[in-house]
């Protein structure tokens, strides 16, 4: 099923043109098609452009995890924000996972700052996304990180560990949207 | 970083359990800033959420290189929102 968010009004013009630039480029180009992109705004338009990113690849892991899945009944489930993905789906939550490091260097961000910008991505996009028809799973991993968003649910983690004196915060909050298990 | 020492690394992990948070905590950090080659950051960066987040199902999709398609999937899905977002 696919998703559709409502298009985004008031974005400056040269944001968007970036953002287009960098959705439309090829894989391996994506992240220095982003920061060669950043570098040319305005430095009043940067964060904008971070915040449209964030929005972005928030929507993204939703939309990825919307895709047919492709699994056959010998599949063996992939456990993820406390749902069980088939295995094409792992594969999209794992690569996805895997490029946050490149987009926050392209942003100009270190990983706990970028945590943090996709954590109130995820929280805007939901807000965006409410009302929607979704997906089974996408409206699982909806509802996961609605019950616990992004920025707050690494203090659930093992032992309360306070993600913002955390060593580890910015790794923790790349996937610190799922349900911790208490 | 050879790929032998990072296989160790993920024996140790996946077998001390919940103690491997631990290890994350300490060891993985300093791995993560030594390391110079894009792989066993990203490799890193997985393994330590993996752990943290209880769940090591998708280790071996992090330590596979990732699938073209799968990569095609993920931007289908960023041109999909960047589409719905501004219009085509």
């Amino acid at each position: 099923m696919a998703v559709k968010a409502p298009s985004k009004a008031g974005v400056a013009s040269a944001v968007i043109a970036v953002v287009k630039a960098w959705a439309g480029a090829r894989v391996a180009d994506g992240d220095r098609v982003l920061h060669d992109g950043r570098l040319t705004l305005d430095a009043l338009l940067r964060p904008v452009l971070v915040d449209e990113v964030a929005e972005i690849t928030a929507e993204q892991l939703i939309i990825a995890l919307d895709l047919p899945q492709g699994a056959t009944s010998d599949d063996k489930p992939v456990p993820f924000l406390g749902l069980e993905l088939s295995q094409e789906q792992g594969k999209r939550a794992a690569q996805w996972l895997t490029d946050q490091q490149g987009l926050a260097a392209a942003l100009g961000l270190d990983m706990e700052a970028w945590s943090k910008k996709l954590g109130d991505g995820f929280a805007r996009t939901l807000e965006t996304l409410r009302g929607k028809p979704l997906g089974d799973v996408a409206a699982g991993v909806a509802s996961r990180l609605q019950a616990d968003p992004l920025k707050t649910a690494a203090a659930g983690f093992a032992g309360g560990v306070d993600p913002s004196k955390s060593e580890q915060a910015g790794l923790r909050g790349i996937l610190a949207a799922r349900t911790f298990k208490k | 970083m050879k790929l032998g020492l990072v296989r160790d690394t993920a024996a140790t992990l996946l077998s001390v359990g919940t103690a491997g948070v631990g290890f994350v905590g300490l060891g993985a950090k300093k791995f993560f800033i030594a390391a110079d080659d894009s792989f066993t950051k990203k490799f890193l960066v997985g393994l330590a959420a993996t752990v943290l987040t209880g769940g090591v199902a998708l280790l071996p999709y992090l330590v596979a290189k990732p699938g073209q398609e799968t990569q095609a999937d993920l931007a289908a899905a960023r041109q999909s929102s960047v589409n719905n977002r501004y219009g085509v």
